[in-house]
This record gives structure tokens, sequence and C-alpha cells, in this order.
């Protein structure tokens, strides 16, 4: 794989964001190569969901840089001078970003064709019938072609949440943010939503995963990394990172996390 | 004091018009309400603090006066400020403001029942807060909000005597002006209550139609 030297997608420097008085993000480091698939792992509260947020400035930072295709998300430096983008430049910039979450959040008043076609139409301004061409090839990528005229109540949480993730590919972004897309699904459902994942990174998609399945982490990722209290601990090959990690706060939540499929009787997970 | 139903019968004619006024007293300013309800609530809900605010003092104010108070303190309060208003126009104009004023927080109310996820996805996919209000937020907040406007509707309709007191014919006027021309006052006011009711029943019946529909989903 020539991953390695392939152009920087995403570029993440210094950044840092607070909530009130506490600093949640302490100054991220992170870079993502083009075709990359890196996971993000990490204790409840380190401040995986916030950096995802940062990167398309959903949710505002308060210092650092964050790149993706080269150009600046959030704060546009011209010289010396540095302004916050407008919401237009926002709404620009964010096209190339898709992120799928925990809930899927889909349009519980649309179905699920009208739901992946709304922003092509009204964001991309896509004619209608390109539109539902563009949606109906993202829904037989998530294996969901013969639900285009289901409501999301209709629909099992593994469905729901591969119809967010066709949403989010209609956008043709250039890369992909997963934020704990599987935590909310009952067990059995996990693996339709992991396979359409494995299928993105198979077809070249650059991708940032957070998440607690440390198999796909280990199988998928071309990169693990992992955070704690608002930074990145440490990063490297999955196998070596999960196998042998340098860090005392990494051994730490990895026996954490993988002492249950340990234990006999569970499913090796690992 | 009997009911005399030949009273009754003719004091119809004067009741119908009285309720014509009620009517379109009513209809006129649910509709302005609205108006007024929607841009408050997306003023309630506003990004910049200084909307907000604004729209809570008229918020707060309206809900914390009488509406008579309101109707008479435009009555006799704007002439001395220089704005000579008939009656009509006044009446609508408060009945409007303070309507608004709980359609504000309706419509406040429907928004934020709306799970913030929605705009979240809607402001990720590229949607400037405008379009994911007009395409997402508001349209799944209608179902929610339907059942209390309509319960503000059959409010205002009942308020709408209040304007008896600026010297306007409406329902309970006609049949106050009915009263003096005759000797009898039951009969006449067997009349106004009718028509309220006549008036108001439909309005609670799709009422609780809507809020079974709620529950439904
Ligand atoms: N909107 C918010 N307001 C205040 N604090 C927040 C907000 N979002 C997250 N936090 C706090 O920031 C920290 C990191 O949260 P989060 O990024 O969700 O962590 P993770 O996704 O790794 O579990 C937590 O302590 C959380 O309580
Ligand atoms: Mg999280």
């Amino acid at each position: 794989m020539e991953k390695a030297i392939a152009p920087l997608m995403v570029q993440v420097s210094d950044l840092r964001k607070s909530f009130g008085r506490t600093e949640v993000l302490k100054g991220i480091n992170l870079d993502v190569r083009r075709g990359e698939v890196v996971t993000i792992i990490g204790p409840s509260g380190s401040g995986k969901s916030t950096l995802l947020s940062c990167l398309n400035f959903l949710e505002p930072f308060d210092h650092g840089e964050v790149l993706v295709e080269g150009q600046q998300i959030g704060f546009v430096r011209t010289g010396r001078m540095v302004r916050r983008m407008s919401e237009r430049e926002l709404n620009d910039v964010r096209q190339k970003i898709g992120i799928v979450f925990q809930q899927y959040n889909l349009f519980a008043h649309m179905t699920v064709l009208e739901n992946v076609i709304e922003a092509p139409i009204h964001v991309r301004r896509m004619a209608r019938v390109q539109a539902i061409e563009l949606a109906r090839r993202q829904l037989a990528k998530v294996g969901l072609a013969n639900k285009e005229g289901a409501y999301p109540s209709e629909l099992s949480g593994g469905q729901q949440q591969r119809v967010a993730i066709a949403r989010a590919l209609a956008m043709e972004p250039s890369v992909m943010l997963f934020d704990e897309v599987t935590s909310a699904l009952d067990p059995e459902l996990v693996g339709e939503v992991l396979a359409v994942l494995r299928g993105l990174a198979r077809d070249g998609m650059t991708m940032l995963v957070v998440t607690h399945e440390m198999s796909f982490a280990r199988e998928v990722s071309d990169r693990v990394v992992f955070m704690d209290g608002g930074l990145v601990v440490e990063e490297g090959r999955p196998d070596a990172l999960l196998m042998h990690p340098r860090h005392e706060r990494t051994k730490a939540f990895l026996r954490r996390t993988l002492e249950p499929a340990l234990e006999p009787g569970a499913i090796a997970e690992f | 004091m009997d009911f005399e139903f030949g009273l009754f019968v003719k004091s119809l004619p004067a009741l119908l018009s009285g309720a014509w006024m009620t009517a379109e007293l009513s209809v006129l300013s649910i509709a302005a309400g609205l108006v007024i309800g929607l841009i408050g609530g997306l003023a309630r809900v506003s990004r910049v603090a200084t909307i907000r605010a604004m729209a809570s003092v008229y918020v707060t104010l309206m809900r914390a006066m009488p509406l008579l108070v309101t109707l008479l303190f435009l009555y006799y309060g704007l002439p001395s400020a220089g704005l000579q208003l008939d009656a009509f126009t006044v009446a609508l104009l408060a009945l409007s403001v303070s309507s608004g004023a709980y359609l504000t927080e309706i419509v406040r109310a429907g928004i934020q029942s709306i799970d913030p996820g929605q705009m979240r996805a809607a402001r990720s996919l590229g949607m400037s807060y405008g379009r994911a209000m007009q395409r997402i937020i508001l349209p799944q907040a209608i179902r929610s909000v339907l059942p209390p406007i309509t319960n503000e509707a059959i409010t205002l309709l009942k308020n709408t005597s209040l304007v008896s007191t600026i010297a306007l014919t409406d329902l309970l006027r006609s049949g106050l002006e009915v009263m003096t021309w005759q000797a009898n006052t039951f009969s006449p006011f067997a009349g106004v209550a009718l028509f309220y009711l006549l008036m108001t029943l439909p309005l609670l019946w799709l009422n609780s139609f809507l809020e079974r529909r709620m529950r439904l989903r």
C-alpha cells in the first residue's frame, strides 16, 4: 500500500477547544492521508466526539488549525489576519466532510429516498432526477435498494444507520467521519453496519472512525489513535498499538476494554 | 323570568350579526397571531442573544398583562400618542399581539421538542440554518404544535367578548343590546351562549381529533 505517501487529506494541528472553563481538546495533532482508515479509540469523555465535530466546525474550536484537502476549515488565514468563515463558506466546506452519528438522526418526516436526495437537491443544487439516480446508487451500496419508500420509523437500527451513511455519501465527500456508529445498535445488527464500513474502506474512502469495536480497529484500519483527556496519547499501526501499547494509559484502557472478551464463554472479539 | 321562544327568535338577526363580528375578529387575529407566533418562536430560539431577549420581553409582557388592560390601553392610549385607529383595528391589534405571544411560546416549544440531532445532521450536510429550519425542523414541529394552536384559537375566540368594552358590537355586545329593548333578559342570552357554543364546538372537536392523532405516532 502506498497510503503512507498519499497526499494529506486531513491535517489537524494544535487543536484546542473548551466548553466554558473546561478544556476538552488540549492540543490535538493528527494527519490523515488520502484513502487511509484511522480509528480513534479512548475512554468515554476523552473528547473523541468533540474532535470529530470540530473537523467540520459543527463545534467551533478555539485554537489551532484544521485543513481538509489543504483547505482551512472554520478560520481563514490571509497573511497575518485570521477571520472566522462566513456561514456560506462553512456550508460549502462541510460538503467535503461526511459525518455519521451514533444516533442515526434520519429526518423522521421523510422517506429513505427523500432523506438521501434532500441535501443533493437543496445544497448541491442537483436536478431531482439526477439526485434520485445518485441516491439509488448509494442506497444500493449500503444494501438498502429495496427500502427507498420506507420511513425511518419502519426500519431497524442497523438499516437506519446504513441510510444515514448513504445520506452522507450522497454529498460525495472527500472524507467520512464515523462517531460510534454501532454503539446504539443491538449486537446482532452491528455486523451489517461494519460491513458497510469495510466496503467503503475497500473502495478507498478516507475514513476517521471512532469506535469501541476493537476487531474492526485491528482488521480494517491502517492506524489506530488512542485519545485520553483531550490529547492523543499514542498512535500506531493496529497490531503494534493494540498488542504492544507503550503508554500506561493505553495499556489500562485496553485491559479494561478487552477483558470481557477474554473471559471463557464470551464471544472472542479479539 | 321565563324563556320565551318568540323573543329568542326575534333576537336572532341581531345576534347573528354580532356573531359575524366575533368570527371575523377571531379569524383575522388568529391569522395575524400565527404570523407573529412563527416569527416570535424562531426569534426565541435564535442564535443571536439580542433577538432572543427581545422576543422574551415581548412574551413576558403580554402574558403578564390582562388582555382587557391591553385592549383599553391601546384604545385610550394610542389616540394620545397621536394614532387614531378605529375600534375594530384596535381590537384586532390587541387580540393579535396577545395571542401572538402565546403562539410564540407554542412554536418555541414545538421547535425545541425536535431532537437537536436533526439540526446537527442537516447542518453537517451543508444546509444553512434557515433551510434546515424550513425543511427539517418546522415540518416536524407542526405535528406537536397543531393541538395547542387550536386550543389557543378557542381561547382567543372566547376572549373576543372583551371587545364589547370598546363599543364594538360583537356577539356579547349584541346580546346586551337586545337585552335593553327586551324586558326578558334570559331569552337573548340563551342565543348568545348558543352562538358561542356553535363556534367553539368545531374547534374543540378539531382539537381532540388532533390530540388523538398526535398520540397515535
Ligand atoms: N456541548 C457540551 N457542553 C459542555 N461540555 C461538553 C459538551 N460536549 C461535550 N462536553 C464534555 O466534553 C468532554 C468530551 O466529550 P466527548 O467529546 O463527547 O467525549 P467522547 O466522545 O470521547 O466520549 C466530556 O467531558 C463532555 O462532558
Ligand atoms: Mg462520543
